[in-house]
């Protein structure tokens, strides 16, 4: 499922060289996030600059709401959870954690279909069983809150997918979802490059550093980050 | 098993009072205060104050001087780029703020789902 692209571009001809499956389409993009745009217009919320400055996380069901939006036109933000869908196929884990459902139905659908899958509770979830669960049949999924997978009371799993939002408040907390992994388990945290600025001078001063300090804290840890489009870190536990 | 919005609440609203306090406003009333007084609050954590007296912040790039300083019409921010205390405590609080007003966000958001329950 590759993406229309614009053609010459640098995308286009990274576009011929792959082929993934469980990306969104642009109609199905355009289709579910129209329509979790359409529930969050209905509950008034407060998004002049000062209540949710340029948060990614508040801002991407609208990013890509519109069929004239150049983010949903962009492989390289479909492509962003190619990365995910890749190490979940490589980990073909028997149990997993995600945090993002609502975000790529596809990819929750994916796991739902190949692990015992659990799905943290939070507005992800949220949006996922009110707005967007019923375009597809059998799920079947455990619920794991953030007090439990906070307190490393849930699982053990295999794979674990979390966004750097689920955590970069607290990057203590990382530490609970590792040790929730099975030997040899991956977690996965997107979108861990804070807009690039993790790249940038003063990112050691960053939590999104700190997260991956955690992390590499921890004897018999490895941990990968692949820095390009949103930025991915990986951790397996040895 | 389904979404637990009284759960997700509690999570989100333990995190909104740990930054309240955080910021000096841990004894009000989460519905009492407003994002802008948060915002505000949290724009005033840990002020950098250059040895001119001048006070920096780097979130409304203004300052309160009275004096004229050598960084006059540049870009604040580049007076943080060699500085590692100040790039620490700029961090800090775009983070402080970006995770206050994300939790902000997100008690509107588990809210308008109790209410739908």
């Amino acid at each position: 499922m590759n993406n229309q692209v614009q053609t010459n571009s640098y995308f286009s001809y990274i576009n011929n060289l792959i082929k993934y499956t469980a990306g969104n389409s642009d109609q199905q993009i355009l289709d579910r996030y129209s329509k979790v745009k359409a529930y969050l217009d209905t509950l008034s919320l407060d998004k002049r600059k000062n209540a949710v400055g340029f948060d990614i996380y508040i801002w991407l069901f609208e990013m890509f709401a519109s069929e004239s939006s150049k983010w949903s036109q962009a492989l390289s933000s479909n492509y962003a959870d190619g990365f995910q869908e890749q190490i979940f196929l490589l980990k073909n884990p028997s149990t997993a954690l995600i945090s993002n459902a609502a975000f790529n139905v596809n990819f929750a659908k994916m796991v739902n279909d190949r692990a015992s899958l659990s799905i943290l509770n939070g507005t992800q979830l949220d949006i996922f069983e009110h707005l967007l669960k019923d375009e597809f049949t059998g799920w079947n999924y455990s619920v794991v809150t953030k007090q439990q997978a906070e307190a490393a009371e849930a699982g053990p799993f295999d794979y674990i997918n979390l966004y750097s939002f689920d955590v970069v408040h607290n990057p203590e907390i990382v530490k609970s979802y590792y040790q929730m992994l099975n030997p040899g388990g991956v977690l996965v945290l997107s979108f861990m490059n804070d807009n690039g600025n993790i790249y940038e001078n003063g990112a050691e001063y960053s939590p999104y550093t700190e997260i991956c300090e955690q992390l590499k804290s921890i004897d018999g840890s490895l941990l990968y980050h692949d820095y390009t489009t949103i930025g991915t870190s990986v951790a397996i536990k040895m | 098993m389904s979404y637990d919005a009284q759960k997700d609440l509690d999570y989100i609203e333990y995190n909104i009072l740990y930054f309240m306090n955080i910021i000096g406003m841990g004894s009000q009333s989460m519905d009492s205060v407003t994002i802008d007084e948060l915002v505000e609050a949290a724009r005033s954590v840990a002020m950098v104050v250059q040895s001119s007296g001048r006070v920096e912040n780097p979130s409304t790039q203004e300052s309160d001087s009275t004096s004229p300083t050598a960084f006059e019409g540049v870009n604040s921010n580049l007076v943080y780029e060699a500085e590692p205390d100040h790039l620490y405590l700029r961090s800090q609080r775009i983070h402080l703020l970006s995770s206050m007003r994300r939790f902000w966000y997100l008690r509107q958001v588990a809210l308008g789902a109790l209410n739908r329950e």
